[in-house]
């Protein structure tokens, strides 16, 4: 990618002044609106408030970067421990999973009521929002060695330790690099979220002062700084990854699916409920070991009486359903765009291959450009309907399909498209029979860590800007105290999360069972 | 070198080893019983068709894979007896360097396996005799296939073991360079009286570089030739084609083209 | 309700933050002064000004106290910390503190900042808003949380709610700019001075005008507090008093102490100083002049009870306890 970059460096350029032209014409053709600011008047305001934004721009990056160093060292231990213990790591995934998928609009207020004022709830998301892409790496990495490798160390009788000082933890390293680079701009989103927690300072209070404001300059210019940092800290952690390691791992996040022994169904459904009994008793007992004040830490029994045994609880469900099913119909559809559009971009750029080298670097920056900065913009452009908000799930599952299916496209073995070329075969059918099945493991990858990301998306998009599904329901119901509702929600999202990630597992396996089984791991 | 006319390694024994994997109906059988004995200081090929078992043989002399049946022993020791005591080394079909080590870390890590001390000059005299000085601080993905190996021989040897196994280490790179390798690197370990191993699929390199030639049928693994190599015939071309002739049709015996399936399912 | 002592707050935060929270750091006492928290609703801003003025003029310290000011914002709990005891006083609004009472929180209303709610409808010159009825036809934006106070105000003005179309929006003023809707469902003390300040006329019906009475900016406090910390709440009180006080006296002087405490805040003078206009007289009036700063009556509250019922939060006259500003006004 690197060799890719420099040769393209001019076309890069040309693509950057076309983005700045069209930039301009598009603000030029809505002034007046308050939608889109252009690039002069963004210019302008940064001269102005360098100051401001330059100091703001230092507060939210040091909570990023206190996030990013104990969410990453969180996922290391959790790794190490299931890689020495690795009876657990079924079970240390899913709730793993679990904690990922607890929406960040929640766990703020609660966070914040956990430890008072200061940058406490800012580092605690932070580190939420990248340990699980360093943890699921990280995990493949430590298994990810030729077995001769393994070979070597058992030929002079070396057990388990040595084996993984010098094998495991080495070869994992690329894989660590690699979670840490998508983790980089994480914890700039997942600090910036953090702010809106009652934040004095950082980028977050500004962003929310500005729209308020309706100072459209001032949304576009901290829009602008938060992405061209959370760029910044994905390429200067790539680059460091260059540096230290040996190479990068073929297939980012590309986990096969395991082999189901047995039942699937039935081993599915087992772990699920091992997960839910864990969880629920991780639930109860931190809440009872800190002693947390039940008026805003409900229990899991509070939520059985609030939906099943209250006076109101048929009330109460509708209003969850209702909330559910307006955000359902909202995120499925522009999940399924933004991978469609992602994997069949993915397939156009192969096939006009000079194409990819203008637009893969961009999509790849653009992978990083926190939500919270995006969906405004997305809002004022498109408004507040449900294509405003589809469209912001669809761009936050688009990138990290695009650039997936892309790396997976290059995996196709050099000498099956060799051989077809022999034949004369067409690009199309090379596409068809080499190289689309050569994707599929990193389209799956991308899709199932899509799943989260696309909830965070559109319960940002709701608490933000169209105040209507779950992320609505989440945040006022923790302004009118209504935490019984706000945990039911932290439920409902935590578990559709984790239901959808299972769903498009076992879609992936049913896939990869017809059409490479060799993909799945005995 | 000190170590070069030392005593004889250890005869390896084999009594009715076997090996089968799996369970139920997808079991497969892949080394029948076989009693063998390998005498110390000699060099040993096995040949044979691909998937015959050969491999797994060497593995389990190598104490990577435990026998179904049978017992294997060195010496009064276990294979596993032997890992410990660093008197084992093998070399793989690829280098199996690791990827973050340079030539010369590769090579010091095989005498800190072993519980060596760490003895810089051994490492460095050692890379020296594969022909790669100059190379010490390359990393493996910087050589050649052909250098890679060398590499992997020097990392076998630099521990002085007691038995030395070859599973087809020279499989994988070119004709010419194959017979570079087999010209300069044997004569390293062949004075020190090693007890070593070979699995190859060259009978003309089989004849060439070992004392003895076993020859074993498709899957499951049976002897079907065992060919002793004198040492006159070593520099007598028609004695060494003689060699490679009888080999040859002893492979052919054993050769079952319908493959251990078919035979299984016609018994 | 238990207070959350230093170890287990330590402890929880070592547990979910790790390093994160060794950057805390520890929080400093003063010597000899109580030191106490007061939690704010919102970011910090001229909103909050009085409370400025108390802490920068001394007018907390005089009385032995040290308060420390806790930002809120779009996503800040304002409640919970009164309940655990974080804070001392909370800043809520009588709607909110009636829900939060509902499920079981044991607050009293302390003192009422705002004597009317800065509810508004905003809407843009040529298709104005200047009643209640004139909504009826129109595209009204606002998050659908607040579906209860437009049925309240249709209730009580006697509007076919089914004839507005509500079109969901959230925090700022684009919609309505952008012609997406004809109106916004808002606080006077906001989104209208967005627009003022960026050149935008607009209309603004104050839902208070139109018998949606509700107490904002409410001061709350815990049952248990009022009946063991009188006397830090009595200083408290009487340091935002006083503050407010200052506040009206000149309200240039309070935005700019504003703007040159929170530097990093990203205020901007022109909005603060609007902001700080408008919201005069949403806190003072007749009532406030004959009383003091943060007084009620029975009669007012007997209306936010009316508003609060319509809005599906019975409450009890109790909730509200003058006993506090009765001392500090006494």
């Amino acid at each position: 990618m690197t060799a890719l970059a420099r040769h393209d460096l001019p076309r890069q350029a040309l693509g950057v002044l076309a983005v700045l032209l069209l930039w301009h014409l598009a603000a030029q053709a809505v002034l007046g609106s308050y939608m889109l600011s252009g690039p002069l008047a963004v210019s302008a305001y940064l001269a102005d408030h360098h100051a401001l934004i330059g100091r703001a721009l230092w507060v939210t990056v040091q909570n990023a970067g206190w996030g990013f160093l104990a969410g990453n060292l969180a996922a290391i231990l959790l790794a190490l421990v299931v890689a020495l213990l690795p009876q657990m790591r079924v079970i240390v995934a899913a709730i793993a999973l679990v904690v990922f998928c607890l929406p960040l609009v929640a766990t703020g207020p609660v966070l914040r009521v956990l430890y008072g004022p200061g940058p406490g709830p800012q580092i605690t998301l932070a580190a939420l929002s990248v340990y699980y892409t360093t943890f699921i790496p990280l995990l493949v990495g430590l298994r990810a060695a030729p077995a001769s490798w393994f070979d070597l160390m058992r030929l002079y009788g070396r057990g388990a330790w040595t084996t993984f000082v010098q094998v495991r933890l080495m070869a994992a390293l690329p894989y660590l690099m690699a979670g840490l680079q998508i983790a980089a701009p994480a914890a700039f989103l997942g600090a910036m979220v953090g702010e809106f927690t009652g934040a004095e300072r950082g980028m977050g209070v500004l962003s929310i002062r500005a729209m308020r404001a309706l100072d459209v300059d001032a949304t576009w210019a901290i829009a602008l700084v938060a992405a061209t940092v959370s760029m910044l800290a994905y390429g200067v952690v790539g680059a460091l990854a260059r540096r230290l390691t040996h190479g990068r791992p073929d297939i980012l996040l590309a986990t096969a699916p395991e082999r189901a022994r047995g039942n699937a169904m039935l081993r599915g459904a087992g772990l699920a409920g091992v997960t839910l009994l864990v969880v629920l008793a991780l639930w109860w007992v931190a809440m009872e070991a800190f002693d947390l004040s039940r008026f805003f830490a409900k229990r899991p029994d509070d939520l059985w009486r609030f939906l099943v045994t209250a006076p109101g609880a048929e009330a109460n469900r509708a209003a969850l359903w209702a909330a559910s099913s307006q955000t359902l119909v909202q995120v499925v559809p522009g999940y399924l765009a933004g991978l469609a559009l992602g994997a069949v971009l993915a397939m156009v750029l192969v096939l006009v291959p000079w194409l990819a080298g203008a637009v893969l670097p961009v999509a790849i920056a653009l992978r990083s450009v926190p939500i919270v900065t995006t969906a405004p913009l997305i809002v004022l452009a498109l408004g507040r309907g449900s294509a405003g908000t589809i469209t912001i799930v669809a761009v936050m599952t688009f990138f990290p399909a695009l650039v997936a299916c892309i790396q997976g496209l290059r995996q196709a073995p050099g000498q099956a498209l060799d051989m077809m070329r022999i034949y004369a075969t067409s690009p199309l059918m090379r596409l068809w029979h080499a190289q689309i099945p050569a994707m599929l493991p990193a389209f799956f990858a991308a899709a199932r860590l899509s799943v989260p990301a696309a909830v965070l998306a559109v319960t940002v998009a709701e608490w933000l800007a169209t105040g209507r599904g779950l992320g609505a329901l989440m945040a006022m119901t923790a302004s009118t105290s209504n935490y019984n509702m706000l945990w039911a929600a932290i439920v409902v999202v935590a578990a559709g999360s984790c239901l959808g990630y299972a769903l498009v597992a076992w879609l992936e396996r049913a896939v990869f069972a017809r059409v490479a089984p060799e993909q799945l791991r005995g | 070198m000190a170590e070069a006319m030392s005593a004889p390694g250890p005869d390896i024994i084999c009594t009715d080893v076997a090996k089968t994997f799996g369970d139920g109906p997808a079991q497969i059988e892949a080394v029948a019983p076989l009693s063998l004995t390998f005498a110390g200081g000699q060099m040993t090929a096995l040949v044979g068709p691909s998937g015959c078992g050969k491999s797994t043989l060497l593995r389990m002399i190598a104490g990577l894979e435990t026998p179904s049946a049978g017992a294997i022993s060195m010496g009064d020791e276990s294979p596993e007896a032997m890992q410990r005591k660093g008197a084992l080394a093998m070399a793989f079909q690829d280098a199996s360097l690791l990827p973050w080590r340079s030539v010369q870390g590769n090579i010091a890590l095989a005498r800190k396996l072993a519980r060596q001390d760490a003895d810089p000059d051994a490492v460095t005299g050692m890379i020296a005799r594969v022909g790669l000085a100059g190379f010490e601080q390359a990393r493996p993905a910087e050589l050649s296939g052909g250098m890679r190996q060398r590499v992997a021989i020097a990392r076998c040897l630099v521990t002085q073991p007691r038995i030395l196994l070859l599973d087809e280490p020279f499989g994988a790179v070119d004709e010419l360079t194959r017979a570079r390798l087999n010209a300069e690197l044997p004569p390293l370990w062949q004075a020190s009286g090693t007890t070593c191993m070979m699995v190859t699929h060259s009978v003309r390199e089989a004849v060439a570089l070992a004392d003895r030639v076993i020859v074993f049928s498709s899957r499951p693994a049976r002897v079907v030739g065992d060919i002793a190599v004198p040492d006159a015939s070593r520099n007598d071309r028609a004695a060494q084609l003689a060699l490679v002739d009888q080999v040859s049709a002893a492979l052919s015996q054993g050769w079952d083209e319908t493959g251990p399936e078919a035979r299984q399912a016609a018994q | 309700m238990t207070r959350f002592d230093i170890s287990r707050r330590h402890l929880m935060q070592m547990g979910l933050g790790g390093v994160g929270a060794m950057a805390l750091g520890t929080r400093g006492v003063m010597a000899q002064d109580t030191s106490v928290a007061l939690q704010l609703s919102w970011l910090h801003s001229v909103q909050f000004a009085g409370s400025y003025i108390a802490d920068e003029r001394g007018f907390w310290a005089d009385r032995g106290l040290s308060v420390r000011l806790d930002a809120g914002g779009p996503n800040a709990p304002v409640e919970p910390p009164v309940v655990t005891g974080n804070a001392l006083v909370g800043i809520s609004a009588a709607d909110y503190t009636a829900s939060a009472v509902q499920e079981g929180a044991p607050f009293r209303i302390i003192g009422v900042a705002m004597q009317n709610n800065p509810f508004a409808i905003a809407s843009l010159p040529d298709n104005p808003v200047n009643e209640p009825k004139d909504m009826e036809g129109k595209r009204i934006g606002m998050p659908l949380a607040n579906m209860p106070v437009l049925q309240t105000l249709a209730t009580l003005n006697d509007v076919d709610i089914d004839r507005i179309e509500v079109i969901p929006t959230q925090y700022d003023a684009a919609p309505l700019v952008a012609g997406e809707v004809d109106c916004l469902l808002c606080w006077s003390t906001d989104l209208p001075i967005a627009m003022y300040v960026q050149g935008i006329d607009s209309v603004t019906m104050l839902m208070a005008d139109f018998g949606y009475t509700l107490h904002s900016q409410t001061y709350i406090a815990t049952e248990d507090s009022l009946a063991n910390r009188r006397a830090d709440l009595v200083a408290l009180m009487a340091g935002e008093v006083m503050g407010w006080e200052e506040y009206r006296r000149d309200l240039d002087a309070a935005t700019d102490l504003t703007l040159a405490r929170f530097p990093d805040a990203g205020l901007d003078r022109p909005t603060q100083i609007e902001q700080a206009r408008r919201q005069v007289p949403l806190m003072f009036s007749d009532l406030t002049d004959a009383n003091g700063f943060g007084w009620w009556t029975d009669d007012t509250v007997a209306r936010n009870i009316e508003t609060l019922a319509l809005l599906g939060m019975p409450v009890d006259a109790a909730l509200w306890d003058r006993s506090i500003l009765e001392e500090v006004h006494g």
